[in-house]
């Protein structure tokens, strides 16, 4: 009676020991992906160094489900630039390009005015209403590369909210019930 | 390799390597071989100089002709070239403005358009001046060529086509009526 | 019908070391020629629609000659000695 108490202690003991291990990795494995993101965000001094494009409003260039990659290290800006910018009440990053650079103070702040490619206007109407113009604060960065369809699961799973929940509760229930190659 | 998964999902990010590889070799192929752009820019009449009614700024606005010859810079890397016309000048204490007054996207499957043609196009944007300094100033006028690959990095070019002076003064007042 | 799905799988699923190895080389070799013919093709031709289905069609072709368990990775099944009795 002792003997198979003390067995079934010791694999219980185990399969605890073997759930923390599952649950370790798993943390290592997130952490591991933000480090590597934090990296991306320290090399570029860009507060997100990838987006993924949402809009229709800078094609044909850039279409849905393309990403591009920011820096933010060269605060000059000259026309032509497709910069991401934030600004006032709407939050989501806007990715237009710039039209309109006008210095405030030699190689300090400067007025900006943006526009999409496939807008027939400029963002004028997109921004707060007593601001005319928008400053260098108010930008994330400059476009650099940009990679096709890439980004298409993003989309997907932006449009398709059921498909996210399914996603990432099918990725937990793998790594906690995957076979251990190692057992 | 023993799995079905183990196997689908070795190749499957094979293929992410190759395809990366083959996206590195088609931007460093086309990259080096960029060709410079050229135009040939003349102003052709001053349409609208005065004071913007909402904005406050000095505006004008101009009917220009351009020509440039696109075809050699298009290749495999090109998916299209936003071409745009700035006009950029100093203030009277060192500050640059820098204004577009004119775009254009040329779409690579569109040879037609490759070669421009404008003779006494409008321009699209207005050029204004939040200080109103544009009275009786010597503005640069440059050609500029985006590049949007369709993958890598994107590239700008940009050639210096000429200049011309706005007039000494305003052509008429424009009242927010009649504007 | 359970057991009739797991054997089925098991069927596409397993194969032996000596067939790991051609696998490995296998698919390795389609999609590196695929990729320098698909390089060489698109820069002629200046296109890369062209070169991108090469590649894509190749990892179609790699999936269905090693994805799954066809007789040549089977040929070298692995030699388990005879079971031996308990001593007890």
């Amino acid at each position: 009676m002792e003997a198979v108490k003390g067995t079934i202690s010791e694999i219980a003991g185990m399969k605890m020991r073997k759930l923390l291990l599952q649950i370790v990795s798993f943390i290592m494995i997130v952490v591991s992906a933000l480090m590597i993101w934090k990296s991306c965000m320290v090399l570029t001094f860009c507060e997100s160094p990838i987006v993924v494009v949402l809009s229709g409003s800078m094609e044909p260039s850039f279409a849905r489900g393309d990403i591009l990659f920011l820096t933010n290290f060269d605060q000059d800006y000259t026309p032509g630039d497709i910069v991401v910018y934030t600004q006032g009440s709407y939050e989501i990053p806007i990715v237009h390009r710039l039209i309109t650079v006008q210095e405030i103070e030699k190689d300090g702040e400067a007025y900006l005015l943006t526009k999409g490619d496939n807008n027939n206007v400029d963002d004028r109407g997109l921004y707060d209403n007593n601001l005319t113009y928008l400053n260098k604060k108010h930008i994330l960065g400059k476009i650099r590369a940009v990679a096709p369809y890439v980004g298409i699961l993003t989309i997907l799973l932006n449009d398709y909210p059921y498909l996210k929940y399914t996603v990432i509760g099918g990725m937990l229930i793998m790594v906690l019930v995957a076979k251990d190659p190692q057992s | 390799m023993h799995s079905l998964k183990n196997r689908f999902s070795a190749i499957c990010f094979f293929t992410l390597i190759c395809m990366a590889c083959l996206s590195l070799f088609n931007w460093g192929t086309a990259v080096i071989q960029r060709k410079p752009i050229d135009a040939d820019f003349s102003l052709n009449k001053m349409s609208k100089f005065g004071v913007h009614p909402y904005l406050n700024e000095d505006f004008a606005q101009f009917k220009f002709n351009l020509q440039s010859d696109l075809t050699g810079v298009f290749d495999w890397n090109t998916y299209d070239l936003f071409a745009f016309l700035t006009v950029e000048y100093e203030s009277n204490d060192g500050r640059k403005t820098e204004v577009t007054v004119w775009d254009d996207i040329i779409l690579r499957k569109n040879t037609k358009q490759h070669k421009i043609d404008y003779k006494n196009m409008q321009v699209e944007y207005l050029l204004s001046d939040k200080n109103k300094e544009l009275r009786g100033k010597t503005v640069q006028v440059y050609f500029n060529v985006d590049h949007m690959p369709v993958v890598g990095f994107t590239q700008k070019q940009r050639v210096h086509v000429g200049n011309f002076t706005l007039p000494e003064e305003y052509l008429a007042s424009y009242s927010a009526k009649r504007y | 019908m359970e057991e009739f799905l797991q054997t089925q799988y098991r069927k596409i699923d397993e194969i032996d070391f000596e067939g790991q190895k051609k696998v490995d080389f296998l698919f390795r070799t389609i999609l590196i020629t695929a990729t320098v013919i698909a390089a060489i093709i698109g820069y002629v031709l200046q296109d890369m629609t062209i070169a991108t289905y090469i590649v894509l069609g190749a990892a179609g072709i790699a999936f269905l000659v090693t994805g799954f368990a066809w007789s040549p990775y089977k040929s070298h099944q692995l030699k388990f000695l005879d079971p031996i009795s308990d001593d007890k």
